[in-house]
């Protein structure tokens, strides 16, 4: 019973070390005065008045919308026939090739953006759009092929048999029987691609210039120099969206994963 | 399977291609440069600046020590914090509000994130204020531009990984298993230790190595909280890449922290799996 | 002309040697079983025959036309998969449309066409469900329906039965035949329950090791079994070397010499009578003396466990009735000579 008791401590002091940060953003992000202020002084919203009519903020929003969106289109264009060749066929090198296709999940995001720097310089894709796209679309696209290679299941694929001996070739088979299964773990594979390339700064960092910024690194510049509540609007922004995106999830795949089985 | 050998190169053609040309290349043409001097001449006289020199030395150790002391408070803190979401929490819905306000900083930047401990950790910050209002110090403490302060934003921002991987793992185990221990005369710290505890660390090892990767090389996190006042490894290749743009230097010094960190994931995934047998 | 004719296909998974040389016709309408242990090669003959897979060498034919490299989607038949395999994201409705839509019905032409096999299988009703609302066996005869609704000639169906429980299973087992009778269609079914096959089947083919053993109706294979292995696996039965035979007076060999003749004895053509009980002999039948180890009611039946010769000679008597033999009393067993088959050279 005390032991029970002590986890329910530290397990409350855990919950509240993790809400307490953001908690603070978005409570300093209301106040009033010039300066942060937590707890704030006096409720408002005008700092979000003041960052959505910054024309650098704004725009870097949209470099960031714009190319988290195009990074997990082509993540998904390139991770689900990559999870097919996997899960439906033996080839020489299947072993080493979805690990490859997966070894950014561990690489250091800023050895990579270093490394494409560097490499860009060479060949002239440095500090534009596509310099940054192709750094985001290898960190994202194993997200998406995580979510979708478990999908590919053996009864999964017994349904593309079932379907073939219907009499549909390959194309039609993917898109009416493989793409509805798959359907969920794309959409879960989506949002973790498109969340991991909006708030990267590790790898966008070397790439971005004043004129073509995303909003983590516009905001890792700000913060290192000057901290005002409007910073705290623009984390505080972010940390909505992020909230809605989680609630999102919970609704269409379910986050119940820490749910035993018998409850 | 009907042509299949034509079917596998068209589905894994193109993914194949674009991780060549923009991840392999990039990582082989760092590895390259970085046994190599400003004039292509193959030299380790990279390695040798940064190995035969206590000032690295000392960067590569608060870089491994933050790492290693994030993982085990990650372990500390979320194996109980797992145990009371899967076994404690009665009700559907709180257990669904934690999980989402513990999903919710991993869907956040880590800048939004560290942002907030710095104005958590200020002089003049929620922190300290507790803390001499509570009497148990009568000055501000310097938080901010410490090891401390780098490890309480490195904790605070890998601990999710932690209690996930545990909480799954925990979730997954058989409840008959604890049953029939406790049925076969064991206490219940006996079935702890005998059987649940083996059965987790499975999660427990994937949540570690995890965290200590992220940790070992994470940028963000001491760059806002050390205040330049303490270096890790992440820093010092930033530098050499963005303001000095020594590629050789910075290369061996990105090589090292990749070696260092491999390493250090091989070995304890060796040592757990040895522990296992 | 056979309906489905297969000739020399073998088939390697690595090292492995799935099948071996296998040849096998289907007339049409013929109900055709593949009956055999786990492992034995029976879902892989009908993964190549429907054209999920292809033979390293060998051809099979449908109505004399070449389909070894067809693929799967343009043969002239259909399989229903061992757990069904149902759309889950489509309704009853269009999964069974599924089949007509693909060879170019409209939606109607498919819709009524999907309707009509529904009714065969006696879900009339059931289509505006999802396979997740209907019980296992009602799954099963939507998966059937499916299967049908194309109107093959012939129907490959893989273990389709397995995942019912027992009573349904029976039912099904009645049903499936009276469909395959009434749109005189050919059926290879997989199974690797005997007593399924022997129930529905004209022919059955028993396969072990990738090979096919024996091909014949039911009666046949279990009267007159090709070799051990189909002698085991079909039925209960004794198996004693044989030292001689002429005629009717065979003599069998000891346990530990083992001879190149098997005799095949099954349990219900032992008789058994106390040691000197001669009352019922006739000229052709074989005596053992033995000794009675044990006793077994089964439902409906009473087997007495006997030692021979080194040999466990299992008498089998109708009803529960144990005739008063217990253990340790000496007895004569007796079988006709014409119910003993001989396999030729087979080691015991």
């Amino acid at each position: 019973m005390i032991l029970r008791n002590l986890i329910c401590i530290v397990a409350l002091f855990g919950m509240t070390f993790l809400v307490l940060p953001l908690a603070v953003l978005v409570g300093a992000s209301l106040t009033t005065s010039e300066f942060l202020a937590f707890p704030p002084q006096g409720l408002t919203l005008k700092w979000y008045a003041v960052i959505f009519s910054n024309p650098t903020y704004v725009a870097s929003f949209l470099t960031s919308t714009w190319l988290a969106a195009s990074a997990t289109l082509i993540a998904i264009l390139l991770a689900v026939p990559a999870a097919l060749a996997v899960s439906r066929y033996d080839f020489p090198g299947k072993g080493a090739f979805s690990a490859f296709l997966l070894s950014p999940l561990v690489l250091p995001h800023l050895v990579l953006g270093a490394a494409l720097l560097q490499f860009g310089g060479s060949i002239g894709l440095t500090r534009n759009f596509w310099a940054l796209l192709v750094g985001h679309v290898v960190i994202v696209t194993p997200f998406v092929l995580r979510t979708v290679l478990p999908l590919l299941s053996r009864e999964q694929q017994a349904m593309e048999e079932a379907s073939r001996d219907l009499g549909a070739d390959g194309v039609t088979t993917f898109f009416l029987v493989t793409l509805p299964q798959i359907r969920s773990g794309l959409v879960a594979g989506a949002i973790f691609a498109f969340i991991t390339s909006f708030i990267n700064v590790e790898l966008s960092i070397f790439n971005t210039t004043a004129e073509l910024n995303t909003i983590p690194v516009q905001l890792f510049n700000y913060v290192q120099y000057s901290v005002d509540p409007s910073i705290a609007a623009v984390s505080s922004a972010t940390i909505v969206a992020a909230a809605v995106a989680i609630i999102l999830i919970d609704l269409t795949v379910g986050l119940d994963f820490l749910t035993t089985n018998d409850d | 399977m009907i042509n299949s050998r034509s079917t596998v190169a068209a589905l894994v053609f193109l993914p194949l291609l674009f991780f060549t040309a923009f991840f392999l290349v990039p990582l082989t043409v760092v590895a390259t440069a970085s046994f190599t001097n400003g004039d292509g001449v193959p030299t380790l006289a990279n390695y040798a600046r940064i190995l035969l020199d206590t000032y690295h030395w000392s960067v590569i150790a608060t870089t491994f020590r933050l790492g290693i002391v994030t993982t085990l408070i990650c372990i500390l803190i979320g194996y109980p914090l797992a145990w009371y979401l899967v076994r404690i929490v009665k009700f559907r819905s709180w257990r669904r509000l934690c999980v989402i306000l513990l999903i919710l900083p991993l869907f956040t930047s880590n800048i939004v994130r560290s942002f907030g401990w710095m104005v958590l950790l200020g002089r003049n910050g929620l922190v300290n204020e507790t803390l001499q209002m509570a009497g148990l110090t009568e000055r501000p403490l310097r938080l901010l531009g410490t090891e401390t302060g780098i490890l309480i934003g490195l904790v605070y921002i890998l601990l999710p990984f932690v209690v996930l991987t545990i909480g799954n793992a925990l979730a997954k185990i058989d409840h008959s298993l604890e049953q029939a221990s406790a049925d076969l005369g064991a206490s219940p710290a006996a079935t702890f230790w005998r059987v649940t505890f083996p059965l987790t660390a499975p999660g427990i090892a994937a949540g570690a190595i995890i965290v200590f990767a992220l940790a070992v090389s994470a940028y963000v996190t001491p760059a806002l909280l050390s205040g330049g006042r303490v270096t890790v490894l992440a820093v010092l290749v930033f530098q050499q890449y963005s303001s000095v743009f020594d590629f050789h230097y910075g290369g061996a010094l990105a090589v090292t922290l990749l070696v260092f960190t491999m390493a250090i994931i091989g070995i304890s995934s060796l040592v757990s799996r040895l522990g296992a047998r | 002309m056979a309906l489905l004719s297969i000739e020399g296909v073998s088939k390697s998974f690595g090292s492995h040697q799935a099948l071996k040389d296998v040849s096998l016709n289907v007339e049409a309408g013929e109900f055709v079983s593949l009956l055999g242990p786990s492992g034995c090669g029976k879902t892989t003959l009908l993964r190549l025959i429907a054209g999920f897979l292809t033979a390293d060498r060998g051809t099979i034919r449908i109505d004399g036309e070449d389909i070894t490299n067809v693929p799967a989607h343009r043969r002239p038949l259909n399989t229903v998969f061992q757990n069904y395999a149902l759309f889950p994201h489509m309704s009853v409705q269009d999964n069974v449309a599924y089949g007509p839509r693909r060879s170019g019905a409209g939606r109607v032409e498919a819709a009524e066409r999907a309707s009509e096999a529904l009714s065969l299988v006696g879900l009339g009703q059931m289509g505006d469900r999802y396979p997740r609302q209907l019980s296992g066996g009602q799954q099963q005869r939507v998966a059937l329906a499916r299967a049908i609704v194309n109107r093959p000639k012939l129907l490959l169906l893989d273990e389709p039965l397995s995942a019912l429980d027992l009573q349904l299973r029976r039912r099904m087992q009645v049903e499936l035949k009276q469909l395959q009778e009434k749109l005189g269609v050919a059926f290879v079914f997989v199974t690797h329950d005997q007593e399924e096959a022997m129930a529905m089947s004209d022919r059955i083919s028993v396969l072990s090791e990738g090979r096919i053993q024996q091909v014949g109706n039911g009666a046949e294979i279990y009267r007159r079994p090709a070799n051990r292995f189909v002698a085991e696996f079909i039925g209960e039965a004794n198996l004693l070397s044989i030292d001689s035979a002429h005629g009717f007076e065979i003599v069998f060999a000891p346990a530990d010499q083992s001879t190149n003749r098997l005799g095949v004895v099954r349990p219900e053509h032992v008789r058994i009578l106390r040691e000197g009980d001669t009352a019922a002999l006739s000229e052709n039948d074989v005596r053992i003396t033995a000794e009675v180890a044990a006793v077994a009611s089964i439902g409906g039946t009473t087997d007495i466990h006997c030692t021979s010769l080194g040999y466990e000679i299992v008498a089998r008597r109708l009803g529960l009735s144990d005739g008063g033999f217990k253990p340790g009393d000496k007895v004569t067993l007796v079988i006709a000579g014409d119910d003993i088959h001989i396999i030729e050279s087979e080691r015991s």
